[in-house]
């Protein structure tokens, strides 16, 4: 997949409504569970890449989001040890609700694409499930039309 | 428990059976160990093996990366090999990333970090790769205090650690890891023009006996595998001297090697490009089947399939021999060989095939097919490789390509002809406006044989010994003279 597919949209935005449940439907909310999904991200993969790896990657995963959603653009990953998306809550406020969410489950998305072009999807399953581990992951491939 | 029992030490497997052989068992236990070598000699792919072959949820692998290649790469390039399970990572292999910390230079706090790790994970292996970077930034100030904290530490924590790093030579002498070190494995590779050979060396292992000298590593899909140098096989080897004697599938060669060729022993047969080597070869291994004896022929060449077809030209069929499972051909033509991989595809062979006689046709082609910075030791290597085939009882031929000099009678174009227990020679000359051929047997050890010159034609039915060439002399000059007598008679 040369590009983050259905299968994966489909998986964050399941990851971030789990992580924000009975939320209501606003851009805020989406930025909340962003944020949320992020620290999940940060605990699980920063003993395996380090706080400054993991920025890198999060840094691509907003260059690459912010094609298709600019308002991202000025998203930047925190060098701080939480992983918080600086500048995410004030762009988001500037977008509608479901801008808001689509734009933030395609950067999850791509965060885990990212992930599966480097070390392949059976280690990324076995990282995010750690992540996540009341999110059912399918095998990624299988569900994917892409 | 006796109050008079020593400890034991037990033995973690490499994940490479051979690196076991040269390690005398595996890695001891609770040992702290060094994995040093260039960048890109296989370090990390050895650390993994290592890793793979032992992690289990009971006995967990801690890995620490640090300065160098980011974990992720790291990982994403290991997973190519075979030996790596994904299912062990997050589960049994914890991979732990010190980069941020090790940066800093405080190697006090990165002591903490390794040590509440350990706390948490447990483990029985530690592996922290780079050890070198981690201890970098810190100017070398408190490396010795740190190292000896560390290996106290891993050894309290009844760990086997591996510390990797791209050390020299030159950090052997100075580098305190070294002197705590109960084991240092190096890789190294040597380039010599346009091949690359990666070779290992067990500097040493407490508590193990590890095989001396640097052995050949290859690095494929499987990962690293060893081919060690084999002086034990044939120190162990117990060598009785067969008194049996073998017919080579040559009625009148065998004549003149004093009834045929002793089984165990080695014979060469040297002469110039086209004389027949080849066949006399494939008739030995032919001849071998037909006594029940099984046959490995190894060649560097010739593909096989025009090797069969040259053998079919002379009215020999080795497929239905190959179909039968008594004969392996082995077909070797990389240009970056070492002696020790050409000796274990032989003797995978002479296992699977229970091979008792062996051909290696030719020995100018194998030495083409050798990596340069193996062509060095040739004549040794070539030592090992026929010692560790007759210790084992099996009978080897051996051709080699002479260009002919007509100004003495030279035998190979190297200083091999000790090695081998029997030399044949056969070379051309030119009478009566044709170009003929004739042999003699140079040497053959613990018999007579025979001194005389004769002659030989390749036929339909293979190689034919002819007539003594008395009726000539000067033979070896190439353009003989006929004798006035006429020679004696009774010499056909």
């Amino acid at each position: 997949m040369s590009k983050p597919d259905r299968v994966l949209h489909e998986i964050a935005r399941r990851i971030m409504k789990m992580r924000s449940p009975g939320a209501p439907a606003t851009a805020a909310a989406a930025a909340e569970s962003m944020q949320l999904s992020c620290g999940d991200l940060y605990r699980t993969l920063e003993t395996l890449m380090g706080a400054s790896g993991l920025q890198a990657l999060l840094d691509r995963a907003i260059q690459i989001t912010a094609r298709d959603h600019p308002w991202l653009a000025a998203v930047k990953a925190g060098s701080a040890a939480d992983c918080a998306l600086s500048g995410l809550s004030e762009a988001s406020e500037e977008m509608s609700a479901k801008q808001a969410t689509e734009g933030c489950a395609a950067l999850l998305a791509t965060i885990l694409w990212l992930l599966i072009t480097l070390i392949g999807e059976d280690l990324t399953l076995r990282f995010v499930r750690h992540a996540w581990p009341n999110v059912p992951f399918t095998k990624l491939s299988e569900g994917s039309n892409e | 428990m006796s109050p008079t029992s020593g400890a034991t030490i037990r033995r973690l497997p490499t994940g490479i059976d051979k690196l076991d052989l040269i390690l005398g068992g595996g890695i001891p236990e609770f040992s702290f160990n060094v994995i040093m070598g260039e960048p890109g000699s296989g370090k990390t792919t050895l650390a993994h093996q290592i890793i793979f072959a032992n992690a289990t949820a009971e006995r967990p692998v801690l890995y620490f990366t640090v300065l160098g290649e980011p974990t992720l790469k790291m990982l994403r390039y290991q997973q190519q090999f075979s030996f790596f399970d994904a299912s062990k990572v997050n589960e049994s292999i914890f991979f732990v990333n010190l980069a941020d910390l090790a940066l800093e230079g405080d190697l006090g706090k990165t002591l903490n970090a390794i040590q509440e790790n350990i706390e948490r994970v447990q483990p029985a292996i530690v592996v922290v790769d780079s050890f070198r970077t981690l201890i970098l930034p810190s100017g070398g100030e408190g490396v010795q205090e740190f190292v000896q904290k560390l290996a106290v530490r891993l050894t309290g924590s009844q760990t086997t650690s591996f510390l990797v790093g791209e050390y020299t030579a030159e950090d052997k002498a100075h580098n305190p890891v070294f002197t705590l070190a109960d084991g240092i494995i190096e890789v190294s590779q040597n380039v010599a023009r346009n091949s690359m050979v990666r070779k290992r060396r067990i500097h040493k292992m407490r508590g193990a006996d590890p095989q001396p000298g640097l052995h050949t590593i290859r690095i494929g899909e499987h990962g690293l595998e060893v081919f060690p140098r084999m002086l034990r096989s044939i120190e162990d080897a117990q060598h009785v001297v067969s008194t049996t004697l073998l017919s080579t599938g040559i009625p009148g060669l065998d004549e003149m090697l004093g009834g045929g060729t002793l089984e165990g022993s080695s014979i060469l047969v040297a002469g110039p490009a086209g004389a027949g080597k080849s066949t006399v070869a494939i008739q030995f291994i032919v001849e071998g089947i037909r006594q029940g004896q099984a046959g490995v022929m190894v060649i560097f060449e010739e593909t096989i399939p025009k090797y069969l077809s040259q053998a079919a030209s002379f009215g020999i069929d080795l497929q239905p021999l190959i179909d039968r499972g008594q004969l392996e051909m082995v077909y070797i033509r990389p240009l970056d060989l070492s002696v020790d991989e050409t000796l274990f595809a032989i003797q995978a062979a002479v296992e699977r095939r229970g091979g008792r006689r062996v051909v290696i046709d030719s020995l100018t082609a194998m030495e083409t097919a050798l990596a340069p910075t193996f062509k060095e030791d040739y004549t040794e290597s070539l030592y090992r490789l026929v010692g560790a085939l007759t210790t084992e009882g099996i009978s080897i031929m051996l051709t080699v390509e002479v260009t002919t000099n007509y100004n003495e009678l030279q035998f190979t174009p190297h200083a091999i002809s000790f090695l081998t227990h029997d030399i044949v020679l056969l070379r051309y000359f030119e009478t009566d406006g044709r170009l003929q051929s004739f042999m003699t047997v140079i040497k053959t050890r613990g018999r007579k044989h025979g001194r005389e010159i004769r002659a030989y034609e390749i036929t339909d039915d293979g190689l034919v010994v002819g007539r003594v060439l008395n009726d000539l002399h000067g033979l070896i000059t190439a353009v003989p003279h006929r004798r006035p007598d006429g020679g004696s008679p009774g010499d056909e």
